[in-house]
């Protein structure tokens, strides 16, 4: 894989309730590298993303990734505070990570704009996969972390991923856990999770 | 182990957090409202019996410190524990260091407590027609005390975060670590009602103020440690 590595995972396992979800993983990703996670319902993919993020701790191995700032992740199941609008959550994920905000730019490119001011408690479940995807690109990250990253989309939605993908992949690594068949093509290796043991 | 996020908590990322928090609690105001009716019925209540007859100062600012407490127990836990069972704890924390947003809001939660202890206080004095001698001590007292309160029931809240029965573990850790907190705080409110002297008063205005800052350390420390091996 790549010459540069920007993010390693050796050996990583996780155990959950005294069963594995997975044991051994290891890989290395550089720019334009796309990992696909791929494995039944259970088996872990979820989990495996957010142990590289550094949400969730392995049980076993290590990862070295870039600096949190430098990691953008998004997950169908990932919360956004239902009282803040759109603008507000780009605003304060921009303050925290210490980039510019362009909240309107962002809002445009995710055809959002409309929804700008609105409680995102509102907003639909494709409303709020654009939102997601947008925080995960704000800061432009080393990293892009994607939790079945089409599945809420409708066809408009996914042409907006797969153009932010394309445009991601020329400068950062991407890990992406998806069942998605039609998501297989962009990915330039993978990796099968099995049953839990 | 993923290696810990390198970041560390600065003033715009507090800023920024602290925003969050008040825009939150102003939408929703869920906790202030049930924390407020609750401290509201709760003084009301203990009010009674000093229709018939007046209140010791002893009683009076054990049942005030009591009920003050409670009101913290409902609006402090809310803002850790309410943010880890939607999901979006694990969002802030890929944006912000873990101790700057226990700090944030751990804040909030002092502002919240300090308004709280002043109004229930308020209307404590007034309803039960109790001589106040060291008005100065009361006021500093129930800040102290609130700010205290907030501190100590924060960090509590703050070490639970992915664990089953959260709301109860958190209740659990809390009580304990309150009882030195409530029990300088009966003392402060008895030398505002004359019970004790006013150096003593102010000697545990002080003893409340460092707890306040030294949990508000300790807590940021520990959620820094913590939250990193979830």
């Amino acid at each position: 894989m790549a010459l540069t590595p920007l993010v390693q995972a050796t050996g990583l396992g996780k155990e959950l309730g005294g069963r594995w979800l997975f044991r051994g993983v290891t890989f290395e990703l550089g720019a334009g590298d796309v990992l696909l996670l791929i494995g039944p319902n259970g088996s872990g993919k979820s989990t495996l993303l957010k142990v590289v993020s550094g949400l969730v701790a392995p049980t076993l191995g290590s990862v070295t990734r870039p600096d949190l700032n430098r990691v953008g992740f998004t997950a169908l199941d990932q919360s956004l505070y239902s009282a803040l609008t759109p603008t507000e959550h780009l605003e304060l994920a921009a303050q925290l990570r210490g980039v510019e905000p362009e909240a309107d730019m962002w809002l445009r490119r995710m055809q959002l704009l409309p929804q700008a001011r609105q409680a995102t408690g509102t907003l639909s479940t494709g409303q709020r996969a654009r939102l997601k995807l947008a925080l995960a690109l704000q800061a432009r990250p080393d990293l892009l972390l994607m939790d079945e990253p089409s599945a809420a989309l409708d066809d408009a939605g996914r042409a907006l991923w797969q153009e932010a993908l394309q445009e991601h992949r020329q400068a950062g690594a991407t890990i992406i856990a998806t069942n998605d068949k039609e998501d297989h093509r962009f990915g330039t290796c993978a990796i099968t999770l099995g049953e839990p043991k | 182990m993923a290696p810990a996020p390198s970041r560390s908590a600065n003033r715009s990322e507090l800023r920024a957090l602290w925003r969050k928090e008040w825009q939150s609690e102003l939408r929703s105001r869920n906790g202030l409202l049930a924390a407020t009716l609750f401290g509201f019925l709760a003084v009301v209540a203990l009010t009674m019996p000093a229709s018939t007859e007046r209140l010791t100062p002893a009683v009076a600012s054990a049942q005030l410190a009591v009920v003050v407490l409670f009101s913290v127990m409902i609006a402090v836990p809310r803002l850790f524990l309410t943010e880890d069972e939607q999901g979006t704890l694990d969002t802030l924390r890929l944006w912000a260091d873990p101790g700057a947003i226990f700090l944030a809001k751990a804040l909030m939660g002092m502002v919240l407590c300090i308004g709280q202890a002043l109004l229930m206080g308020g209307a404590f004095f007034i309803l039960t027609n109790a001589t106040v001698t060291q008005p100065l001590i009361a006021l500093a007292g129930l800040v102290a005390y609130g700010a205290a309160l907030a501190a100590t029931v924060g960090m509590a809240s703050a070490l639970v975060p992915g664990a089953q029965n959260r709301w109860l573990i958190a209740l659990v850790i809390s009580l304990p670590l309150c009882l030195p907190v409530v029990v300088f705080g009966t003392g402060v409110m008895a030398a505002a009602l004359g019970s004790q002297k006013e150096t003593s008063g102010w000697l545990t205005v002080g003893v409340l103020l460092v707890t306040a800052v030294a949990t508000l350390v300790l807590g940021a420390v520990s959620t820094r440690a913590i939250w990193r091996l979830r």
